[in-house]
């Protein structure tokens, strides 16, 4: 009976030793979902084609086929137009969106490896972009004196006509 | 009382294992106050997961800024030739590729759509 309760107890031991082993296993070399690098997507872009040579007819595109904005949008921040190109106009998107954000007209969320972002479907929000945010740095002066100048003169004459009206 | 004992190293065992394969079935979603260059770069090139409207925001928004900038640049009474006098470089190339796609989409505006 002892030696039976010895050996019960030896496999019991030597189960959980067996699990701690494939534990420690599964944690060096855990499963992750297969990700593509932000560098390489999965489906790289066509490298761009080689420069034209500048000559006196002006520029040259890139194709005969005639791209929308939003195409040509995709394809500079896709990096085919140079990372120069790339950054300059990331960056000012990002600025954007982050503005639009701040004005409630979007919100963005983010959850791991994944980024979504929603218009807010309360109807709150009937004017998709509220440019307010420039007013206010334009009457700051960061637009200068004119710029500055004109609004508060455009600002003047819309308070007089209102007071006119009223 | 050895029953019991091993019930609880069986039931220990069997918890660890389990606890190894432990995957993240929920994520917390989190709202965010601003959206990095990088994070727009991702969306716009498919290397991260994104619902559709964040990738149409990322086209347009960047479409009407290359709109604004080419109308600018038009504005100023500036052309192609312009663009000719830029010092010869990958940028200046760029830039001019760039400048001549755009012009096939205002040229000529209903055959672009």
């Amino acid at each position: 009976m002892h030696s039976t309760r010895r050996v019960m107890l030896v496999l019991c031991l030597c189960g959980f030793l067996m699990g701690q082993f494939l534990a420690c296993g599964n944690r060096e070399n855990p499963v992750r979902p297969t990700k593509a690098a932000p560098t390489e997507p999965e489906n790289p872009p066509p490298p761009p084609p080689p420069p034209q040579t500048s000559g006196s007819q002006g520029c040259v595109g890139t194709s005969d086929v005639r791209l929308s904005l939003d195409e040509i949008s995709a394809k500079v921040l896709r990096g085919e137009y140079g990372s120069d190109l790339q950054a300059i106009l990331s960056d000012e998107v990002s600025r954007c969106v982050s503005k639009m954000i701040e004005e409630g007209v979007v919100s963005v969320s983010v959850s791991g490896k994944r980024i979504d972002i929603d218009v807010p479907s309360d109807g709150s929000r009937q004017v998709m972009f509220d440019g307010g945010y420039v007013l206010d740095e334009i009457l700051d002066g960061q637009f200068g004196d004119q710029a500055r100048n004109t609004v508060h003169l455009f600002a003047r004459q819309f308070i007089g006509t209102e007071k006119r009206l009223n | 009382m050895m029953l019991k004992l091993v019930s609880l190293l069986a039931l220990l065992a069997l918890f660890t294992i389990g606890c190894s394969n432990e995957t993240r079935l929920t994520s917390v979603q989190r709202q965010v106050k601003s959206i990095s260059a990088e994070d727009v770069i991702r969306i716009a090139s498919g290397s991260i997961s994104a619902n559709s409207i964040a990738k149409e925001t990322a086209r347009h928004v960047g479409g009407q800024l290359l709109a604004i900038a080419y109308t600018r640049y038009q504005t100023a009474g500036c052309t192609s030739q312009d663009l000719e006098r830029l010092p010869d470089s990958a940028f200046s190339e760029n830039l001019r590729r760039l400048y001549a796609d755009l012009g096939t989409v205002f040229e000529q505006p209903e055959k672009a759509k």
